[in-house]
């Protein structure tokens, strides 16, 4: 009997339990789908789940580290319409102009990030108001640099990213499945993962243990905007069309999906591989019911319903003494 | 134990002002605003435009008290947009026109707004959920049925005595304002004179203390979310006296603006600090930078990043003075706030967990 308590206490630990169970909730959700909906399982169907999928896996592997860190981020969204706006605008339909509009969005997430980053962890402001700042400036940001109406100058070079095929499989896909590989290998293996844990279980004492929080705290919020950024890119790929509210929502569904996936709001417990199975616990609901074929209004109330009783099942209080 | 009678008049008038009125340099940043827009915007300074911005701010207003009271409770709500739509659209089309179901036209809706505020406030007391992504997805939710409801257009249409509401006045202050003010002062009195006040801040300051002095947590977390619902329906009802139907889209904006007017006005995402005071300063400043900007033809795009970058601001200044960082970094270094770290749980911590 103590064994089997210890050994739980240990899945508890490593925060296995809650995203195993995230995953136990995808697999029966998968069957259920194939039942429910004949189509579910057509092969372009579930590529087309794959494809969608992609953007807010990258961005909800960003948002895991902010509130891994003990933070949140909640002006991915807008970081994400901005590079859909910027990257088409710059680009002109010049497929010469693809590297540099790249260039371009990458470098404005990297300084959105960074002001966030410097602000919360050097100024101590808190991480929800101030990035709800920055999504309130980023939005007009976008408004301003479009005035309202978005030029469209993608290349069909760079929807490629998005809509090109390898092996029958979209390239958005090879792309979350290397951000995923990168982050859990930076998470789990390496020490700035390590001090990203730490930092979410206890601040102060692993500021006192020596290690440089404010820098990681900065490097995390640098990292989730970069990631909103490839994740804006992956999307304007996909839809084709540069938008102003191309990314709205994705900060709700992005938290959503990591909550759901098992990480502790409030910092210090979670895995990445848990995201991913709450990325696609949202995108197979959703998309079932387009499969299903319901009107739109239906669409936002099933969102809403899904994400709020997947947060209030599967949220775990952060570590304890706080 | 020092007697607290022991305390000088000056700082008991200083608290005294703090609780009713808020921070003093929020009111202070208002008036600096009103005089550059006097000078720089022409049109600025009349009675008629005066009167206009309190118009305009009245729902922003009532939807604040409500968020003002969820935040000093360590929460937020998201979903006021969606219930004041819901409060409007429903409002309008139980009326349609007639003056008969006038009574029914507003309970209905208040009601409406109680249950989801309710239903909020269950969820957020009584599992880990983060109150931010609890009241986001109920706003998906209510925004949905609103959108069913009406079809997404516009829908119903007031009362011809409903209609002139909105642009009667009695005596110098417009119908609104003064319907309003009966609400704020009743909002102040419950902040600062009644026991129900207190517990909202000490479960706001930390809940598992405030439970083991006897405080109902759940009760009070769930009766402030309830209290926001309403709130929120009932500015709907008042947006609508202006209008001359139900729209659906009617609460876009509610949400942001109305967690950035109470932190404008002190409070803090992690609870146990704001005021309905501060509050009331900082829907005076949104509302007359939006009249100002509107009346100088600043094109609306920039509203959005105007109205973040004051936010910024006053979260930077709230940051600065919650630490007294300028002091201490002078006297150690820019590390020196680990000497003296925030309670478990706040400061960099994510807020609005409650």
């Amino acid at each position: 009997m103590s064994a089997i308590a210890a050994r739980l206490g240990r899945i508890e630990r490593t925060g296995f339990g809650a995203a195993g169970a995230a995953y136990l909730v995808l697999v029966s959700l998968f069957v259920i789908a194939a039942i429910a909906s004949p189509d579910f399982l057509d092969k372009q169907n579930l590529l087309n789940i794959g494809r969608q999928a992609a953007p807010l896996a990258i961005v909800a592997l960003g948002q895991t580290i902010v509130i891994l860190c003990g933070g949140i981020d909640v002006s991915v969204g807008a970081v994400m319409s901005l590079t859909t706006v910027v990257v088409s605008q710059e680009m002109g339909g010049d497929p010469s102009m693809v590297l540099p509009a790249v260039m371009i969005v990458l470098a404005l997430g990297a300084v959105i990030g960074l002001a966030n980053g410097v602000l919360i962890s050097r100024v101590g402001t808190d991480p929800f108001v101030t990035t709800l700042a920055a999504l309130l400036i980023v939005q007009g940001a976008a408004l301003v640099y479009t005035q309202g109406t978005p030029s469209n100058g993608l290349t069909p070079g760079f929807r490629q990213i998005s809509e090109g095929e390898l092996l029958g499989i979209p390239a958005s896909i090879f792309f979350a499945a290397a951000v995923f590989a990168l982050i859990w290998f930076l998470l789990g293996r390496t020490i700035w993962g390590k001090s990203i844990y730490a930092i979410g279980g206890n601040l102060r004492a692993t500021y006192l243990s020596g290690r440089r929080t404010a820098l990681i705290q900065t490097s995390a919020y640098v990292a989730c905007s970069l990631l909103a950024v490839v994740a804006g890119l992956l999307l304007a790929a996909r839809i084709g069309t540069a938008e102003v509210k191309a990314g709205s929502g994705f900060e709700l569904e992005a938290i959503a999906a990591v909550l759901i996936g098992g990480t502790a709001f409030g910092g210090g417990r979670g895995r990445v591989a848990g995201t991913i199975a709450g990325v696609l616990i949202l995108v197979i609901l959703f998309n079932l019911v387009n499969l299903l074929s319901l009107p739109s209004e239906i669409q936002l109330i099933v969102r809403g319903l899904v994400i709020v009783l997947g947060v209030a099942v599967y949220s775990r209080r952060p570590a304890s003494g706080s | 134990m020092s007697a607290p009678r022991s305390v000088s008049k000056a700082v008991r008038l200083h608290r005294a002002s703090n609780r009713w009125l808020g921070p003093l340099w929020v009111w202070a940043v208002l008036l600096v605003l009103v005089i550059v827009a006097i000078y720089t915007v022409p049109e600025f300074a009349s009675i008629d435009n005066a009167k206009n911005i309190l118009r305009q701010a009245v729902p922003l207003a009532i939807v604040t008290i409500g968020q003002t009271a969820v935040i000093v409770l360590g929460g937020i709500d998201l979903s006021v947009a969606a219930v004041l739509a819901l409060g409007n659209t429903l409002s309008m089309g139980l009326m349609d026109g007639g003056e008969g179901s006038m009574l029914l036209a507003i309970l209905l809706p208040l009601l409406a707004g109680l249950l989801v505020g309710t239903i909020n406030g269950l969820v957020v007391a009584r599992t880990a959920a983060p109150a931010f992504i609890v009241t986001l997805g109920a706003a998906s939710v209510v925004q949905g049925i609103v959108f069913w409801y009406t079809s997404s257009g516009p829908y119903g249409s007031p009362s011809l005595s409903f209609g002139e509401l909105g642009f009667k006045e009695y005596g110098p202050l417009p119908a609104l304002v003064v319907f309003f003010i009966p609400l704020l002062v009743a909002g102040l009195i419950v902040q600062n004179r009644t026991r129900t006040g207190r517990h909202i801040y000490a479960v706001g300051d930390d809940d598992r203390v405030a439970e083991r002095a006897g405080v109902h947590v759940a009760r009070v977390k769930v009766g402030v979310y309830a209290l926001s619902g309403v709130l929120a329906a009932l500015a709907g009802i008042a947006v609508a006296t202006r209008t001359g139907s139900g729209d659906p889209l009617a609460g876009v904006g509610f949400d942001w603006d109305s967690v950035a007017a109470a932190v404008i006005g002190g409070a803090v995402l992690v609870g146990g600090r704001g005021t309905i005071g501060g509050a009331m300063a900082g829907v005076l400043i949104i509302a007359v930078i939006d009249n100002a900007m509107t009346l100088k033809d600043v094109s609306a795009f920039w509203q959005s990043t105007v109205k973040g970058v004051i936010v910024l601001v006053a979260v930077i200044i709230a940051a600065l003075a919650a630490k007294d960082v300028l002091r201490t970094y002078l006297r150690r270094g820019p590390m020196s706030n680990f000497k003296h770290p925030p309670p478990a749980g706040s400061a960099s911590k994510g807020g609005a967990g409650a």
